[in-house]
């Protein structure tokens, strides 16, 4: 047999430790019962898709998706996204539910990375998807509650950069019809250079030349969409500029105005985005930590006419962007002497009565010359509201297990108790 | 308290002239001889941090956000295929990304599949599979000019600017790949939350650009 590798693991991927582990859920269960009282489901989703389901969905995550063969030789994906396994679950299991639906997700995403750079081949994701809905309120919706989700995690200072694809499209079609995919790639590749480059190439008119070149520069709040519309005459793109005027309109209403930035350069990976899209960023992380956008025709692919908007939060990334909160300690542990057959049965007995009112009990036995040296050692772990030798804790009884033991903000049933 | 900028910068070729560019935009750094035995500089009046870094880290410091900004070569830039913002052509540190060999030598050889010697493997893999050569690259990381003279590969692919290095080795240029020149990069998330700072900057050295 070969020897197991055992410090060796795929590029990409990590084991999380316990701390990291409750910091994780913290966090995650901040996000998601904010998501929970905005009205959003949660739903669950397999990581394993028929290639042929989610394949088409992205240009850009062709060469990144895990593929595996399976009996009848069909080629299946580890899902890259959750948007796309959604789409199928709503025009399929959920087909005859009512509109507008609200979904959320908290799920492992696998994507193949090209080198170490900071990006993982396995990462948490949750978001949610409003689907139903073409109208404004929809988009100011998810962008209010991906703002409301960041903060109540305990992010305070972010840009969202918002960009509209309908926009971008049709002004690439007005300006330079026949270079349309090209530009694109020049702006997914964030290579303003190589745009202006491009652009001074082409054989088109002056005042076209001169639209796209300035672009990259159109930059900031919300005023650059009036600039943008005279730089523009078709309808196609005058529409979506009202539209995300309306949208930034009821943002205003939710009171996050001042974390936005409008780029009408921003482009996602995934091609199925159709209107408003937006990246979230905050320091000191490298990469967006939450991205999202409307796709009004993904769903209908699978059958079902259902217009949509949502967004996914990069938990990793988020997490890495806050600052760690002090875990407090949450656990008690009561030491034994091993040998001792009625301080076990006591023990047993302690414990259980601890643990029905609501408490974390650890029980560690040890020899009777070992108990005050374990007792020592223990003590050092932050994990401990208190370290007891059997002195002590057979003469306690149960604390009822209160809020200041459980992290910060963490909602817990009443008392605890039974 | 506003947060600093981080520009990192690379060591070598292209240093002088990107400092004295930032100089003429208005940056106060110290004199050259006081550079060089420095890693990190700060301008206290601009609100800025240099980072002198070797040129292949540049892109990588961006990338991470450990730098805001950087200056880095086209070349580099290709090779390193990183995921940042080209924000700006420095128009300094101009060379050309070029395919030398032995003089007087075809660069088709007498292998069937050519051995291609370079520093910059992705960026000429992409090169000869455009032009639908099969050749066979191997990866160096200095004194290029070596492979071909003692047989180790029949051509190199590697950075030219006078061409003096190449026919002090008694190598020609045989074909251009591609004109080179420096570039402002920035990291995706600086580009943002100092979005302002940020195109200051960009206008800043738009202007030496243009004098």
């Amino acid at each position: 047999m070969v020897k197991p590798l055992i410090f060796e693991k795929p590029v990409g991927v990590k084991d999380y430790l316990p701390n990291e582990v409750r910091w994780k859920k913290e966090v995650e269960h901040r996000i998601s019962s904010c998501m929970e009282r905005w009205g959003y489901q949660e739903i669950i989703t397999p990581a394993l898709e028929y290639y042929d389901t989610i394949g088409g969905s992205s240009n850009i995550l062709q060469n990144r998706l895990y593929k595996l063969i399976n009996r009848d030789g069909k080629t299946l994906v580890l899902r890259p996204d959750m948007t796309t396994p959604i789409a199928r679950v709503v025009a399929s299991l959920l087909k005859a539910e009512p509109l507008p639906l609200r979904l959320c997700y908290n799920a492992s995403i696998y994507r193949m990375q090209e080198q170490e750079s900071g990006k993982d081949a396995e990462f948490f994701q949750s978001g949610i998807e409003l689907i139903g809905s073409d109208k404004p309120y929809a988009d100011a919706e998810v962008v209010a509650l991906a703002a409301e989700s960041l903060l109540e995690a305990g992010l305070s200072d972010f840009k969202i950069a918002i960009g509209e694809t309908a926009f971008l499209e049709s002004f690439l079609e007005e300006k330079a019809s026949a270079y349309t995919d090209k530009l694109k790639q020049l702006l997914i590749k964030q290579d303003y250079v190589g745009w202006k480059e491009f652009v001074q190439t082409l054989p088109i008119g002056d005042d076209n030349k001169e639209c796209l070149l300035a672009l990259p520069k159109l930059q900031g709040n919300r005023e650059v969409i009036s600039r943008a519309k005279t730089m523009v005459s078709n309808e196609r793109a005058v529409n979506a500029l009202s539209y995300l005027e309306e949208v930034l309109n009821i943002l205003e209403q939710y009171d996050i105005s001042k974390y936005i930035h409008i780029d009408f350069t921003t482009l996602r990976g995934h091609n199925y985005y159709t209107g408003m899209i937006f990246e979230v960023y905050a320091a000191p992380v490298g990469f967006p930590i939450c991205g999202g956008g409307r796709y009004n025709d993904l769903i209908s692919e699978f059958g079902r006419n259902a217009p949509a908007v949502g967004f996914g939060i990069w938990l990793e990334r988020l997490i890495e962007a806050l600052q760690t909160e002090q875990l407090t300690a949450d656990t008690y542990l009561f030491v034994f002497d091993e040998q001792d057959l009625e301080q076990l049965k006591s023990v047993i007995q302690c414990a259980s009565s601890w643990r029905n009112s609501g408490n974390k009990v650890e029980v560690i036995g040890v020899t009777k010359e070992k108990v005050l040296a374990c007792i020592e050692q223990r003590k050092l772990s932050g994990r401990y509201i208190a370290v007891w030798d059997y002195g002590i804790w057979s003469k306690q009884t149960p604390q009822i297990s209160d809020e200041s033991q459980v992290l910060q903000n963490c909602d817990k049933p009443e008392g605890g108790s039974k | 308290m506003k947060e600093k900028l981080i520009v990192a910068l690379p060591k070598g070729r292209i240093m002088d002239e990107a400092i004295e560019m930032l100089r003429q935009a208005g940056f106060t750094l110290p004199q050259n001889d006081e550079l060089s035995r420095k890693l990190i500089i700060e301008d206290e009046f601009s609100q800025m941090t240099f980072i002198l870094a070797k040129p292949s880290d540049v892109p990588i410091y961006v990338e991470y956000g450990a730098a805001d900004l950087g200056v880095v070569g086209k070349d580099v830039l290709l090779e390193e295929n990183r995921d940042v913002y080209e924000l700006l052509d420095l128009q300094i540190g101009a060379c050309r990304l070029s395919i030398a060999g032995i003089a007087g030598t075809d660069k088709s050889s007498t292998r069937i599949v050519p051995r291609i010697a370079t520093k910059f493997s992705r960026v000429a893999s992409d090169f000869f599979r455009r032009q639908g050569k099969q050749v066979e690259i191997i990866k160096l990381n200095g004194s290029i000019e070596i492979a071909p003279l003692i047989g180790l590969a029949d051509c190199i692919v590697d950075i030219v600017s006078t061409g003096r290095t190449l026919k002090e080795n008694g190598l020609v240029e045989l074909e251009q790949i591609m004109p080179i020149t420096s570039r402002l990069i920035a990291n995706r998330m600086s580009y943002r939350m100092k979005h302002v700072d940020i195109t200051n900057i960009v206008d800043k050295l738009e202007n030496v650009i243009k004098n």
